[in-house]
């Protein structure tokens, strides 16, 4: 997985979003130890200070926390974990929509055609 | 000590009769990734120079770490000059036992490891080295300081954009991270994601000073896009495309 | 740091004087074994021109120590090396020091492989130096008369003095000329020339004929006293010039 960075919004905000993706798609596995700051820093290009407020945003959110021997964990907990997996399938669902509305497409048409996609 | 790693006042400098600074006033803490950032000619150079002591200002007060610039400050000052500096006869490892024997700070082994892995033969004598690999050895030099303020002078001017993130990462990967990093440039859009503070310079005065996120943040667009913004009357000269 | 500093202006000199000074020494050897033989035979021969490269040698030496220690001095401090000595944690006069012994040594050693190579080139017979009679005529010589060990000691001060401020004019030259903003070599010319009238006007009237009847006075009752005062008046412009050189380096550098 890449890190895609746009200029418009603060670089924190969306090294959060990505790390989040990155747990959800199982990158960094529930329980399993994150990259140290520096490392994460490196490998997205960006500032050890930024990255550091993104994992420190992430500890808030109930999505890792900090242990005093193994480093920065994710969090083991499986409702967070879902919590975030369909706060972000929500987004996607509302952009999904939005695109389709401004195709001329009805809420109904927009929810049948994903469906037929699949028996093409 | 001082709270304040970079401290200035009042600062000018002119060569001759033309200005190069007028009037700057800076402090930057300690353990920050700043850009300098301006069109050429705009004073990044004489700022950077005049807190390593190549030259001193007209007017005004400079402090490094809450001293004036000497021994003290040179001392945990690693500087990347815009230019080469070596002496022909010398070979890269030379110049390591040069800075071991005059910085405390300078790990000779990183320096070693680090021309491993960018490619460069320390032994080779330096006569015979490449532009780049020239540059290579200097960042190396650099780098492989834990320095308290690391001063970089276009440091990813002149080279193409593959070089310029492995510089960058070189950069992220060895400063020391209690150490303030001031890099100075005119190509923002490479280096605005490693930078916590920006400082935009404008014929010799500080324009702008703030966070990379707050920049974003109220503004709502990239330092760079500001940038192009704030400088669009003046024609940019491009180093090396 | 100042013995640091050495190190490095060392091994610079070394690189660059170790093979003109192999070579004059060489080239005295090789003549001393050519030169001598041949003589009355053929005078146009290899050796005359073996003595020609010899000479050569030896002028090149002499250039090269002058413009050595000029080099040195603004390109290693007033020139990009200078980028690299200036951020070194260390003060200016302990960089203007180290330029200055390397300098004084360089232009010894010179002295010296000019001095001896003739001796080289000499048909002398080395065994003598072997013999015991030799060293013991020349202690007995100095047990007679100590004062010239002291004499010959106070005399090479004085070579050295004299050193010391002809480096000192160049430095401050230099350091002149780095202060205009253009035309910096032509600067430091013209204050090296401004320097040394500056020098013999001072000495003119410092020492006038009154000054100097009563140095006289002061000779004749003690030959080391004239001498130790011929070094003070060298040395205290020198000493005065160096000063002025590290107040430039403090308060003027100029590195564009």
């Amino acid at each position: 997985m890449d890190w895609k960075l746009e200029d418009d919004r603060p670089i924190w905000t969306q090294l959060t979003e990505q790390l989040k993706r990155r747990i959800i798609a199982g990158v960094y596995p529930p329980g399993s130890k994150l990259p140290p700051v520096r490392e994460l820093a490196a490998e997205a290009g960006v500032n050890p200070n930024t990255m550091q407020r993104a994992l420190a945003q992430l500890e808030q959110d109930g999505l890792a926390r900090a242990d005093r021997t193994a480093g920065r964990l994710v969090t083991q907990d499986a409702e967070a974990l879902e919590a975030v997996r369909t706060a972000q399938a929500r987004v996607i669902v509302q952009r999904y929509l939005n695109e389709m509305a401004e195709l001329g497409y009805s809420r109904e048409e927009a929810g049948l055609l994903p469906q037929k996609e699949e028996t093409i | 000590m001082s709270d304040y790693l970079i401290q200035c006042r009042g600062l000018y400098k002119s060569y001759g009769l033309r200005p190069a600074l007028r009037g700057v006033d800076l402090a930057v803490g300690p353990g920050r990734i700043v850009g300098l950032l301006g069109p050429n000619g705009s004073g990044k150079t004489t700022l950077i120079k005049l807190l390593c002591g190549l030259i001193q200002p007209t007017t005004g007060t400079l402090a490094v770490d809450g001293s004036a610039i000497g021994p003290y400050t040179k001392s945990m000052v690693s500087y990347l000059p815009d230019r080469m500096y070596f002496a022909s006869w010398m070979k890269a490892v030379d110049l390591f036992d040069l800075f071991r024997d005059f910085y405390a700070d300078f790990e000779y082994e990183k320096a070693i490891d680090m021309c491993r892995s960018l490619g460069v033969e320390p032994r080779d004598r330096l006569k015979a080295m490449s532009k780049g690999t020239k540059e290579k050895v200097q960042l190396v030099l650099v780098m492989a300081r834990s320095a308290r303020l690391y001063l970089l002078d276009e440091p990813i001017a002149g080279v193409d954009p593959a070089a310029r993130d492995f510089i960058l990462r070189t950069i992220l990967t060895n400063y020391n991270e209690e150490g303030t990093v001031l890099i100075s440039t005119h190509l923002i859009s490479d280096v605005e994601k490693v930078l916590d503070e920006a400082i935009f310079l404008k014929e010799g005065k500080i324009m702008l000073h703030e966070t990379v996120d707050n920049i974003r943040e109220k503004e709502g667009k990239s330092v760079d896009a500001l940038f192009r913004e704030i400088f669009r009357a003046e024609p940019m000269e491009g180093g090396g495309f | 740091m100042l013995l640091k500093l050495l190190k490095y202006d060392f091994r610079a000199m070394w690189k660059q004087f170790s093979l003109i000074w192999g070579a004059a020494l060489v080239l005295a050897l090789v003549n001393r074994f050519t030169l001598f033989r041949d003589i009355g035979y053929d005078i146009i021969s290899n050796s005359s021109l073996l003595t020609l490269a010899f000479m050569g040698v030896v002028i090149a030496m002499i250039v090269l120590s002058v413009s050595f220690v000029a080099d040195r001095f603004s390109k290693g401090l007033l020139g990009s090396e200078g980028y690299l000595m200036h951020t070194l944690p260390v003060w200016p006069w302990q960089l203007v020091a180290s330029k200055l012994i390397c300098g004084v040594v360089t232009w010894m050693i010179s002295g010296a492989v000019a001095f001896v190579s003739p001796f080289l080139m000499a048909p002398m017979d080395w065994s003598i130096l072997m013999e015991f009679g030799f060293w013991r005529d020349i202690m007995r010589g100095l047990t007679q008369r100590p004062d010239t060990l002291l004499l010959l000691f106070e005399f090479c001060l004085m070579v050295v003095a004299v050193m010391l401020q002809f480096i000192a004019s160049i430095y401050l030259a230099l350091s002149i000329g780095h202060l205009l903003p253009r035309y910096r070599r032509l600067g430091s010319v013209a204050s090296f020339i401004g320097l040394y009238i500056l020098l013999v006007n001072l000495y003119s009237r410092v020492f006038s004929a009154h000054v100097v009847r009563a140095l006289l006075d002061v000779t004749t009752s003690n030959v080391y006293g004239s001498l130790l005062t011929a070094i003070a008046t060298l040395l205290i412009p020198a000493a005065l010039f160096l000063a002025a050189v590290c107040w430039i380096l403090n308060h003027k550098l100029n590195l564009e």
